[in-house]
């Protein structure tokens, strides 16, 4: 039985290297000789040796193909057809391995589940073994027969939870390919803690796969109790606001730890309000959140006095809960701000208001924004700014210009904007670039160098409408970043000294063009700033099982160590890693030529809400009807199990033709030597 | 003494195959010291007392007569010898393992036989022949009949198969006065057909020289790997290998050589092997030497 037998019509194709091998035996290449008379004796004998050889090589030229041609027809096999029963059934254990399956005993019961699916599966059936967190479904086993259940008990003894999360949206869309076709009908026994957060926001997601029946193995708790530290945020310079999360009233006395840098800096008594009423909470620095399933509390610390720099807080609950996973909140502080210096015509331009509402939205890092006009730029007054925002480079004197171009030679970084007077002003901000007349016909952006650490995030450039612009033309050594229509840039990123400067080549200016008015305006100017300042877009927060850019890139390599200290990159793969994904809780340390950086990584809060599903969502769950099969021979009922030699065919004829090569060039080789040396 | 040796290949770089012929003959005359006229009858030079070891046959009889002593007459070169030059043409000629084919080479010999008969004004003459007789001209001393006969011999082209018999024939009803006979050829025939055709010419009275010329490779082939070979004749193919040729080959032509060497003696004739990477100038020497031996 062949998946796809119209492939069997490549057969055919053996034609070819037997009429090849007819046409290479009645040409064959021929050397002229005065005469055989002494040579006819043997001629017989070497004659069949040559017939041999090249029945060899069309031997295996055949073999390949008809082994390439079995392989794509996909035939199927049923090489335990006498021992399979016609009602077997695969028992696909899915055992969630997420994060809230440390809570209590329930991994203890998982064991027990799996053994009592094992206990009840009939002879003939077999058994498959998936652990499910986070992005990854791993087949521990796949389609066991049931004699090696031992094997199953064993693997499944060894497993322990993760500290990732699950999506059953994702666990059942992905069910397919991780569910090897064909295979026999399928009960996949979900052995999970039924947790009402691990739903996916499509219910439709849930639908399960082909001739596949679910069955649910809740090993949840009938009301889990969890504490968990929820959030932390620094609402000003010197206070912070750590918010607990309960599932039920607590019955611990415990405290919020905050700790800062491995040293602990303060603490403080939780108390949650008692459910029934709305009752003023206990304490200094407490306040409560509206009463629901899960109640917080938030606790604010005040007087937190830190040096500047980034620090490392972890927010804790003292003593820990049964489920410790979710009592510890690790988040990075950055105590400094840099400086940003706005220079525009006025306090009240547009296009003041315009950098400063983009520069204010930036978070991480913070920044303070200075605001001065364009008369009163002085070489001081650039001393110490971590980035020089222009809004009109025509507007400033020439003693301004000056300053700004030791500023940035000496290191700094500036943003400015071009318009239609930027023409005239001689800083080297602007050598090399000739600045053309306004043009005033309509146009929009066509290249956008994506890539750039500046545009990855700010969206869509093709948008924004432009009523005029400047002709410009850019430099040799300048980058051009965005450009128009007509190819005049509107970007620049140039390199001057040690300093960097962003050459925006259009003012904000309504009547010119709608950048400012567009929404990715904001991103587009918090990017800039942060990339300015040396602060690239890599995250300082992450969760767990979720990828994280690491900031590292093939020019600049480097390493990071996860919380116990170990490299996370292997050495070979140091350099080129743009990206990981952490697998536990905690801080890791990314250490580049750009210098030592942190990334807070904590495990999902929502592994924190040991709420089950409700039973009407259960039971709509088992309500909704497997997928339709895409392949005809996914599922046979009743007939034996088919396995499909494909693969191994591929692979053997990869094998034969490396083989026809060898031969093949040892013939090649014979024609080739063959001549006279004498 | 190796430089004045002439490889096969550099006399082909030469254009005009007389000049050729004139290179060769007056490098190994010169090379010699010895009178140009090492010709092909015999004349009076000298006599000598008879040594033991000496032929009978030179022995003068006359001069025994009368002084009761026994000298031996000495010959030198005599002039009006006709020298009639026997050139196979026939496909295997045209074979060669290198830039000079044997037919060339055969061709090289041919002139400069011509030229060394010409220079001491013996007439010479040409037959051309493969199957049977391709082309023929008469033995002639006339002036400006080298000039023609090389151009003759320049234009001989290979032909097609070998046939001994055949053509002896029709050489016999060419040749009415004795000479020297010089027949160049590679002789791929049955020796006992080469002994019947050469035998009537022994007999009657011409001095046959034969001249086997063969390539290297068919002396000894050196093939690394196993090939399909052409019969240039009959366009037969095999394919060989080179442990086939060492075991049966070299025996079979080893064989077929000493059988050739037997039969030309036993008709008369003298027969050296020639090789075509042979320098031209040593195989003459070796012609001359051989001659010289023999008288």
């Amino acid at each position: 039985m062949f998946l796809a037998p119209a492939m069997l019509a490549g057969l055919l194709a053996i034609a070819v290297p037997i009429w090849l091998h007819r046409l290479a035996k009645a040409n064959p290449t021929r050397h002229p000789f005065a005469s055989l008379m002494f040579l006819q004796a043997s001629e017989t004998q070497r004659t069949a040796r040559r017939t041999l050889r090249y029945w060899l090589l069309l031997a295996l030229r055949v073999a390949f193909l008809v082994l390439l041609v079995l392989a794509f027809a996909g035939p199927l096999l049923s090489p335990d057809a006498a021992s399979i029963a016609p009602d077997a059934r695969l028992h696909a254990i899915v055992v969630d391995r997420s994060l809230s399956m440390n809570y209590g005993d329930r991994w203890r019961r998982v064991q027990g589940t799996v053994d009592t699916v094992v206990a009840e599966a009939r002879p003939g059936d077999q058994l498959t073994l998936v652990a499910a967190s986070g992005r990854r479904f791993e087949v521990l086993h796949d389609r066991l027969p049931l004699r090696d259940a031992g094997v199953l008990r064993a693997t499944l003894q060894k497993l322990e939870p993760s500290e990732e999360r699950l999506d059953y949206g994702l666990l059942m869309t992905t069910a397919s390919s991780w569910l090897t076709t064909p295979r026999l009908p399928t009960r996949l026994h979900l052995v999970t803690d039924m947790q009402q957060s691990a739903s996916p926001l499509r219910f439709a997601d849930l639908q399960p796969p082909a001739a596949t029946q679910i069955h649910f193995h809740d090993v949840g708790d009938v009301s889990p109790a969890n504490t968990f530290i929820a959030a932390m945020n620094f609402t000003g310079d010197a206070s912070a606001a750590v918010k607990i999360g309960a599932t039920a009233q607590p019955t611990l006395q415990q405290s919020v730890v905050l700790n800062v840098d491995g040293k602990e800096v303060a603490r403080k008594p939780v108390e949650f309000p008692p459910r029934a009423g709305h009752a003023p909470l206990q304490g200094e620095g407490v306040s409560a959140t509206p009463d629901n399933a899960t109640r917080e509390v938030e606790v604010q610390f005040t007087g937190l006095a830190l040096a500047d720099g980034a620090h490392r807080v972890i927010a804790s609950l003292a003593p820990g809960d049964g489920f410790a996973a979710d009592d510890r909140l690790f988040t990075l502080l950055e105590q400094s701000r840099p400086r940003v210096l706005l220079v525009s015509r006025g306090s009240n331009s547009d296009e003041a208001a315009y950098f400063t509402a983009a520069i204010g939205s930036l978070t991480s890092p913070r920044l303070s924004i200075e605001q001065q006009p364009a008369e009163a730029l002085t070489g001081r007054r650039l001393n110490g700014a971590a980035l020089v925002v222009e809004a009109d480079v025509s507007t400033l004197t020439s003693e301004a210009l000056l300053a700004l171009d030791e500023y940035v030679a000496g290191g700094g970084s500036v943003l400015m904007t071009l318009a239609s007077g930027s023409a005239a002003r001689q800083t080297r901000l602007l050598a090399g670039l000739r600045i053309g007349e306004v043009v005033t016909a309509a146009t929009r952006i066509t290249q956008v160098q994506a890539s750039h650490p500046v545009l990855r995030d700010s969206g869509d450039w093709h948008r924004i409408r432009f009523f005029r612009h400047l002709r410009v033309m850019a430099a040799a050594d300048d980058k051009v970043l965005v450009a128009l229509e007509d190819g005049s840039p509107l970007l620049i990123e140039r390199q001057i000294g040690a300093g960097r400067v962003l050459l925006l080549a259009a003012p904000l200016d309504r009547t010119w063009n709608d950048l400012a008015i567009h929404p990715l305006f904001i991103r587009f100017i918090a990017d800039a700033a942060r990339y300015l300042i040396g602060q690239n877009a890599a995250r300082s927060e992450a969760l767990v099982g979720a990828p994280v850019l690491t900031g590292l890139t093939a020019d600049a390599g480097g390493q990071i160590f996860d919380p116990s200290g170990k490299r996370v990159l292997a050495l070979a793969a140091a350099t080129p890693a743009d990206r990981f994904v952490p697998t536990q809780a905690g801080f890791y340390e990314v250490r580049s030529n750009a210098g030592q950086r942190w990334i807070a990584v904590n495990v999902d809060r929502r592994e924190s809400l040991l709420d089950r599903m409700p039973m009407a969502v259960l039971q709509r769950w088992l309500a909704l009807r497997p997928q339709a099969s895409a392949v005809a021979s996914e599922v046979t009922p009743g007939l034996p199990l088919q396995r499909s030699l494909g693969y191994p065919l591929l692979l053997l004829a990869a094998l034969l033709c490396l083989a026809e090569l060898l031969v093949a060039n040892h013939y090649l080789g014979v024609r080739r030597d063959a001549r006279v040396t004498s | 003494m190796t430089l004045r040796l002439l490889p096969p290949a550099t006399l082909a770089a030469l254009a005009s195959l007389e000049l050729i012929a004139r290179t060769a003959v007056e490098g190994v005359l010169t090379g010699m010291h010895r009178s140009p006229h090492f010709g092909f009858s015999q004349e009076f030079k000298e006599y000598r007392a008879y040594a033991e070891g000496d032929d009978p046959r030179h022995i003068d009889w006359n001069v025994y007569a009368r002084t009761d002593r026994t000298y031996i007459k000495r010959f030198e070169g005599e002039t009006n010898t006709r020298l009639m030059l026997l050139l196979d043409a026939s496909a295997s000629m045209g074979y060669g393992s290198h830039s000079v084919s044997k037919l060339q080479y055969a061709k090289f010999l041919a002139a400069a036989f011509a030229y060394l008969a010409s220079r001491q004004q013996d007439p010479v003459g040409l037959i051309v022949f493969d199957e049977k007789i391709r082309e023929h001209r008469p033995a002639t001393s006339r002036s400006g009949g080298l000039h023609s006969l090389i151009h003759a011999i320049d234009n001989v082209q290979p032909g097609g198969g070998t046939d001994l018999a055949a053509s002896f024939r029709g050489v016999r009803e060419h040749l009415r006065k004795r000479g020297l006979v010089v027949v160049i050829s590679d002789l791929y025939c049955d020796p006992e057909l080469m002994t019947r055709a050469v035998q009537p010419l022994a007999y009657h009275g011409h001095d046959v020289m034969i001249f086997q010329v063969l390539d290297p490779a068919e002396i000894k082939p050196q093939w690394t790997e196993s090939l399909v070979l052409e019969d240039v004749e009959t366009q037969q193919a095999f394919n060989v290998s080179p442990d086939d040729i060492a075991k049966h080959y070299q025996p079979r032509l080893a064989a077929h050589l000493e059988s050739l060497r037997i039969a030309a003696a036993k008709v008369g004739a003298q027969q050296m092997l020639v090789s075509t990477d042979e320098p031209l100038d040593q195989a003459l020497r070796r012609y001359i030497l051989f001659r010289q031996r023999r008288a």
